[in-house]
């Protein structure tokens, strides 16, 4: 039953994963499987259609997720609580894909703030002191709206959600070696 | 006179037979009169001896203006001021000096001077000169009548004026430092503060104090404006503030980022990197008007952008080729170029005083350090080496560049000359220091 | 030679001294005197003949040994005579040279027969005087007397064919002479010659000595020459190589106090004139093209200035062909 649950987990953040990746790897702007994620790639100018893409992958999740809840709503329960806890995602030097790893918590949060309209969210975008201030800044921005992005195309409102990035200034840990900058590095989902 | 006229005695000996030779050889003794090329020198500092200035009043000095001299003369790498202790005398007048006195100990120049306190004016008469030991000849000399907390602004000009006689720059020492620190307060609260400091980090004032960040901290042309940005909203902002009257008022606080401003060389606009059309593009901002036209529109990061001092290029950091790299563009957004290639990392260029040559942070083997590139020839210097250098900001005169490091556990700044031949760290102030950035001329 | 005159003085004075020989000398000496200014007339035309000196000597030499030959022969015959015979002979000569002299020869001897006669008159005289007392005897005695005068008187005419024998004695000995003279005055003119030809020959060596030296001389002068050019032409390497050596050391001790000021850039060029001392001590530096950049000049100024000692080649020349005055032309290379 269990393992019923999590392939079927898997198989959906697989879905928004590969979707995902094509947002986030600059360098892969046209993905062959999925034309869509190139346009959602693709600068503002695409964020309409990204958009309408995003909500019916939402769509198709959510009735997907309704199945599952039918079935195993107990379990699921807690274990999506348990995964809402894990609110820091890390990423790597100079970048602001959201990694693998990182995707089974986030969908649980977009669940979970899709489910509750009335709660409101703020992503914070953090760098390591490697490399320069101000493209720190930008570079903090960039992943509090990998993150965001993410949980609005699982289920979460825009209007539900807020970002901001603090770029090198607050960093988790003090130091000044590489364990302490991949610490640093992250995007961090405050409740409101 | 006698060992002059036997010189001339066997001048005219030999004049015979040289008139001989030149006839038999004329072609030759026609030749061109011989000319030595010199066109290499020798980079050690220029040795400079500062007497210490004579006091003419009854009272001490409050300020010892000979030091601060010797001490902006030795931290420009271009100088090495003699030791007083290594003086065989303290001239002070004209008619007291003994040059051979300095080349005995091997000085090029030499500076003496008095200081007369005026008890009626309540005012100090400062009197330098400037003089080639070598050619035994008086090269500049000035006098200033200031009051008590005007000496080191004239200890500093004093040093100006040598500074540009001997090197023909203008000196930067009476020019002055923003920077930004943090600490934590007895709460564990951040505390930032934003400073300004004669260059030397000498009489440091606090503009702001706030718990939240403060950063990108830029001189206004003018040299009595900031502009920064604070988070002290919560949110980033770009401030102005008048470094005199502490007066200041927020230029942008949009959606998203509002950060690195840089001012146009007029003063008249400020570029700065906004993301409230959902991703950080680089803007600019009339001061006048307070229109905001989109300079850059591009899904990367574009940021960082700073002004040519002829106003007719921006450069800016984009990570649009995969990762953080320099670009130059027309101040309306034209024409935008790539101008890094080495290294995986460039980052926030500033002009070095020229438009042919940009500083700015290079990643290389893990560590970040300031390079310089000329943009025309493609060469690319590393002019610091410590693991962590960043926010490189040019003095007024093209010559060094002021940046924040590590030192330990803690941020101070730093000076570098571009030829390298100047080092120093700033006296550290309490906690983290950072963002540093040089006033233009003040004077 | 003067010791053997000494001693012919000295005994000529002892013989003086003797009142013995007083008388027979003092004959012997008038005769001698006569001879002396007979031969003293004699020689006086011919000094007057002779250029050269060598043949003087030649002569005397010929005179000695007929001298030697006369003495032996006058031996031979008659020594007794020996003294007188020689005066005779000498006379006998100077006759037939010039007849002039052999009357008045003649008169002298009939003189001296007038003498002789007279002594023998005065002899007879006492006789007679003597006879006259001793009548017995002196017929005797005359008669032995008068036999002794034809005695005499044959006697004198015997001495008188005997002189005249000498005559012809001595008139064949001239003859000789006279050949023998002749003789020697061809050998004399032979030498001459031969002097002559010695002389010429010499001449022509001389000549010729003089012609070698004056292409030994010429090749000397063209040797000269060529060392010349040669030196000379090692004296320009030699500059060359000085002048290349010290502005070598110039620019090194001039660069190793030259300070780019900071604003130096590679189109800036600022010479500078130099004039030196011989000694290397600057006498004056002075800009004659300025870079335009004050700061610039100045360091180029104080590095030439700060030099306390110019390095400067010790050949005078040299140094005043290059570096009495010379320029330094700073301009950095980059």
């Amino acid at each position: 039953m269990k393992k019923n649950v999590m392939m079927k987990t898997s198989l959906a953040l697989l879905v928004s994963v590969s979707l995902l990746s094509g947002c986030g790897s600059k360098a892969t702007k046209t993905d062959m499987e999925d034309p869509s994620s190139s346009a959602y790639g693709a600068n503002s100018s695409g964020a309409l259609s990204a958009e309408e893409l995003a909500a019916q992958q939402a769509e198709a999740m959510r009735r997907a997720e309704a199945e599952r809840l039918a079935r195993m709503a107990d379990t699921k329960v807690k274990e999506q609580s348990a995964l809402r806890e894990i609110r820091t995602f890390y990423f790597d030097f100079d970048k602001y894909e959201i990694k693998s790893e990182a995707t089974l918590a986030l969908s649980a949060h977009a669940a979970y703030i899709a489910a509750n309209p009335g709660v409101k969210v703020v992503v914070e975008g953090h760098a390591d002191e490697r490399g320069t201030k101000d493209y720190n800044l930008a570079l903090g921005e960039k992943r509090a709206n990998a993150v965001e992005r993410f949980l609005i195309i699982n289920g979460a409102s825009r209007a539900q959600l807020e970002s901001v990035s603090y770029g090198e200034e607050r960093p988790a840990v003090m130091g000044h070696e590489e364990s302490s900058w991949a610490k640093n590095r992250r995007a961090v989902i405050v409740y409101q | 006179m006698g060992v002059c006229g036997e010189g001339i005695g066997k001048v005219k000996k030999t004049s015979l037979v040289l008139l001989l030779l030149s006839i038999l050889f004329w072609p030759l003794a026609g030749v061109a009169q011989l000319t030595i090329e010199i066109s290499e020198g020798v980079d050690n500092p220029i040795p400079v001896a500062v007497v210490p200035f004579a006091n003419r009043s009854v009272t001490p000095l409050p300020e010892d203006v000979r030091q601060i001299i010797s001490d902006d003369l030795q931290r420009s790498g271009e100088f090495s001021s003699l030791d007083v202790s290594r003086m065989l005398g303290l001239p002070s007048r004209r008619e007291e000096l003994q040059f051979r006195d300095w080349r005995i100990v091997g000085q090029s120049y030499l500076v003496i001077g008095d200081i007369e306190y005026s008890q009626l004016e309540n005012k100090y008469a400062v009197r330098y000169e400037l003089y080639d030991v070598a050619q035994e000849k008086f090269l500049t000399g000035q006098k200033y009548n200031v009051t008590v907390e005007q000496l080191r602004d004239v200890a500093h000009q004093i040093s100006d004026r040598i500074y540009e006689t001997i090197t023909g720059v203008r000196g930067i020492f009476a020019t002055r430092i923003a920077y930004v620190t943090l600490s934590r307060d007895d709460k564990g609260r951040d505390d930032y503060r934003l400073h300004v400091a004669d260059a030397d980090g000498r009489r440091a004032q606090t503009l702001l104090k706030t718990s939240e960040p403060i950063l990108s901290v830029a001189w206004a042309p003018d040299g009595r404006r900031l502009a920064y940005v604070s988070f002290e909203s919560g949110r980033p902002a770009i401030y102005v503030q008048q470094v005199d009257t502490a007066a200041r008022k927020v230029v942008s606080a949009h959606k998203g980022l509002n950060s690195a401003p840089a001012w146009s060389p007029d003063g008249r606009y400020l570029a700065m990197t906004l993301s409230k059309d959902g991703n950080a593009d680089i803007y600019r901002l009339s001061l006048d008007t307070g229109e905001l036209k989109r300079l850059t529109n591009h899904y990367a990061i574009d940021t960082e952008p700073s002004w040519s001092p002829d106003g007719k290029s921006i450069v800016f950091t984009s990570d649009r080729s995969g990762g953080p790299q320099i670009y130059w563009m027309g101040p309306d957004g034209e024409r935008q170029e790539r101008l890094t290639f080495d290294g995986k990392y460039n980052a926030r260029a500033r002009f070095s005083g020229e438009r042919s040559q940009i500083i700015y942070v290079h990643q290389q083997n893990g560590q970040f350090n300031i390079a310089s590139l000329n943009i025309g020839t493609g060469e690319q210097k590393i002019l610091t080496q410590t693991p962590l250098d960043e926010s490189p900001s040019m003095a007024p005169n093209g010559r060094m560049l002021i940046y924040a490091t590590r030192r330990g556990k803690n941020g101070v700044l730093a000076v570098v000359s571009l030829d390298g031949r100047a080092k120093y760290f700033l006296p550290s102030s309490q906690g983290d220091v950072r963002e540093p950035s040089w006033s233009p001329y003040t004077y | 030679m003067k010791q053997l005159f000494d001693e012919l003085l000295a005994k000529l004075q002892q013989t003086i001294r003797d009142p013995v020989n007083r008388l027979p000398i003092a004959g012997s000496l008038a005769l001698h005197v006569g001879f002396v200014l007979i031969l003293s007339f004699k020689w006086e035309p011919e000094k007057n003949a002779p250029v050269f000196t060598v043949p003087e000597f030649i002569q005397a030499r010929v005179v000695d040994n007929s001298v030697i030959e006369d003495l032996s022969k006058a031996r031979q015959e008659k020594e007794r005579l020996a003294k007188q015979k020689e005066a005779d002979k000498t006379r006998a000569i100077e006759e037939k040279k010039r007849k002039q002299e052999e009357a008045a020869q003649k008169k002298r001897e009939t003189e001296q027969k007038k003498q002789a006669e007279e002594v023998a008159r005065k002899a007879e005289a006492d006789k007679k005087a003597l006879a006259l007392k001793k009548q017995q005897e002196k017929a005797l005695e005359e008669e032995k007397k008068r036999k002794e005068q034809e005695q005499q008187k044959a006697k004198e005419v015997a001495q008188q064919k005997e002189l005249e024998k000498q005559k012809e004695q001595e008139k064949q000995k001239a003859l000789e002479k006279q050949k023998e003279l002749e003789k020697k005055e061809i050998e004399k003119q032979k030498a001459l010659r031969e002097e002559r030809e010695r002389q010429l020959e010499q001449q022509l060596r001389r000549a010729e000595e003089d012609e070698a030296r004056r292409q030994q001389e010429r090749k000397n002068a063209l040797e000269a020459q060529r060392i010349a050019q040669e030196t000379a032409r090692a004296r320009v390497a030699y500059e060359e190589s000085e002048v290349a050596r010290y502005t070598g050391l110039i620019k090194e001790r001039i660069e190793s106090k030259w300070r780019k000021p900071a604003s130096a850039n590679s189109q800036m060029v600022t010479m500078l004139l130099i004039r030196l001392f011989p000694t290397g001590d600057l006498d004056r530096a002075e800009v004659v093209e300025s870079s335009g950049n004050a700061a610039f000049d100045l360091s180029a100024l104080n590095a030439a200035t700060s030099v306390a000692k110019y390095p400067v080649p010790q050949d005078r020349e040299v140094f005043e062909k290059n570096f009495r005055q010379f320029r330094l032309a700073f301009s950095p290379k980059n």
